[in-house]
């Protein structure tokens, strides 16, 4: 059954009991990455329809815009089919594929030159992002949203890669410090070292601009 | 716990990121210290701010576009697997491992053979090949011959070759014939042996200069090997026949 595990998330998600059937969408995550690495095409392909939100997601929060998430995203999927077969079974499949998609962005972030490349909320509106909307009131809605997300990633800009992946995972994703330690593979000091910073600095970015728009 | 300290942990404490004793001290530092209290009130502000950011979305077209570029290229690779790739899946770690120990193994047998073969071709032993000396008497006035003038054309090819090697061997006037040399020089009678090159087996080499020098007699025998030249020093006292005349 395609998208069985994404159908599991979804429900648990609406319903509000994530912890009651995370087991089970554990579980039954855990047999479709068994199954894909025993090379059944079906079972990766669910792999897919489950992680790819999740993926693109994150690959969009460590480099700042759709495109470049969009072929991170595929890098990722990629890099999971080709060592999928040295994928333990007692490990973490979540962890693991983070892992993954924090080399591949930064892989992508070096390729560039270390450089960020935040999508502005023009780029937004070129890309087509308000394309869907009907109403007025959508599209009002729709623009302070946009705005207030390339205001985040201006803010996530500030950032270095390591301090961004860190509070990336631990304030966007939701992981847990010893989670993100292991992802990042470095020690949980560092990582706190790294968060704090992190934290530091979107502050100040916030700070830098509320002063602004108070003076206007 | 001062202010300038609850200033540096604030960013952990604001997400719960503190041990537990830390986070206690830190909090009742927070009830009586109005700054320190403003600060954890907007740390927490610019986290749920940040968390506000809500993500981008994604539509079904673009998913669907997603997965089939993954499927697509993973095709794509299948279709045409590396060796690597194709041993990988079939055999374990250890597999391979052995393999390529085996081959490692194979490759250096291989090399000491050639490497045997090749020194067993080569002659181990030089031996000299001693041309006849030159027995014409020495007019005066003229200029005496070099000891290998006549001999065959190979070896003044060889000669052309090894010039530089013997610029600084100028050739000397021939010396009369020394007892040792008349015992190992054949006589014209004899047949001399062929030029080197027509017989494999043959030594290789050839007298290349001689000279009396202050009593002592100098033979330079050149090798086959043109960087290879052996030089040997006879004693005066063979030359005794030649005070008695």
């Amino acid at each position: 059954m395609p998208g069985e595990v994404a159908d599991i998330a979804l429900m648990t998600d609406s319903l509000g009991l994530r912890d009651i059937s995370s087991k089970t969408a554990a579980l039954s995550s855990a047999s479709v990455v068994e199954r894909a690495k025993a090379g059944e095409a079906a079972a990766f392909e669910e792999l897919i329809d489950c992680y790819q939100r999740k993926v693109l997601s994150t690959s969009w929060r460590m480099l700042g815009n759709r495109e470049d998430a969009y072929d991170a995203a595929q890098e990722v999927f990629l890099r999971v089919h080709k060592y999928l077969g040295g994928f333990r079974s007692d490990q973490d499949f979540a962890a693991w594929l983070y892992r993954i998609v924090v080399n591949v962005c930064r892989d992508h972030i070096r390729k560039r030159g270390g450089h960020h490349q935040f999508a502005s909320f023009e780029s937004e509106r070129e890309d087509g992002a308000f394309d869907a909307l009907r109403s007025g009131e959508d599209v009002e809605a729709n623009a302070i949203k946009a705005q207030q997300r390339a205001m985040i990633a201006e803010a996530l800009d500030t950032l270095s890669t390591r301090e961004r992946a860190a509070l990336v995972l631990r304030d966007l994703e939701g992981l847990s410090t010893e989670e993100v330690a292991r992802v990042l593979g470095s020690s949980q000091t560092t990582v706190r070292s790294q968060i704090s910073s992190a934290r530091a600095k979107i502050k100040q970015y916030r700070d830098r601009v509320m002063n602004r728009t108070r003076g206007r | 716990m001062n202010c300038r300290r609850v200033e540096k942990l604030m960013p952990l404490y604001v997400q719960g990121d503190l041990a537990s004793g830390i986070a206690e001290r830190l909090a009742s530092h927070l009830e009586w210290c109005g700054r320190c209290n403003w600060l954890a009130d907007e740390y927490k502000e610019s986290q749920s701010w940040l968390r506000s950011s809500q993500e981008p979305e994604f539509d079904e077209a673009d998913l669907h576009a997603l997965k089939a570029g993954v499927l697509s290229r993973i095709a794509d690779t299948s279709a045409k697997p590396s060796l690597l790739a194709s041993l990988a899946q079939h055999w374990g770690r250890r597999q391979v491992l052995a393999l390529s120990a085996a081959m490692l193994i194979i490759f250096g047998v291989l090399v000491f053979y050639i490497y045997q073969a090749s020194m067993r071709a080569k002659p181990s032993v030089i031996e000299a090949k001693i041309e006849p000396p030159d027995t014409r008497p020495v007019q005066p006035g003229v200029t005496p011959p070099e000891v290998d003038q006549g001999t065959s054309k190979e070896t003044k090819s060889r000669k052309s070759s090894q010039a530089s090697n013997r610029a600084s061997i100028k050739p000397r006037p021939a010396a009369p014939m020394s007892a040792q040399q008349a015992a190992l020089s054949p006589t014209p009678q004899q047949s001399l042996p062929e030029p080197p090159g027509t017989n494999a087996a043959e030594p290789v080499g050839e007298i290349f200069d001689s000279y009396n020098s202050e009593g002592m007699l100098r033979i330079e025998l050149q090798t086959g090997d043109p960087n290879i030249r052996i030089i040997w020093f006879a004693p005066k006292e063979v030359e005794a026949p030649k005070t008695t005349q």
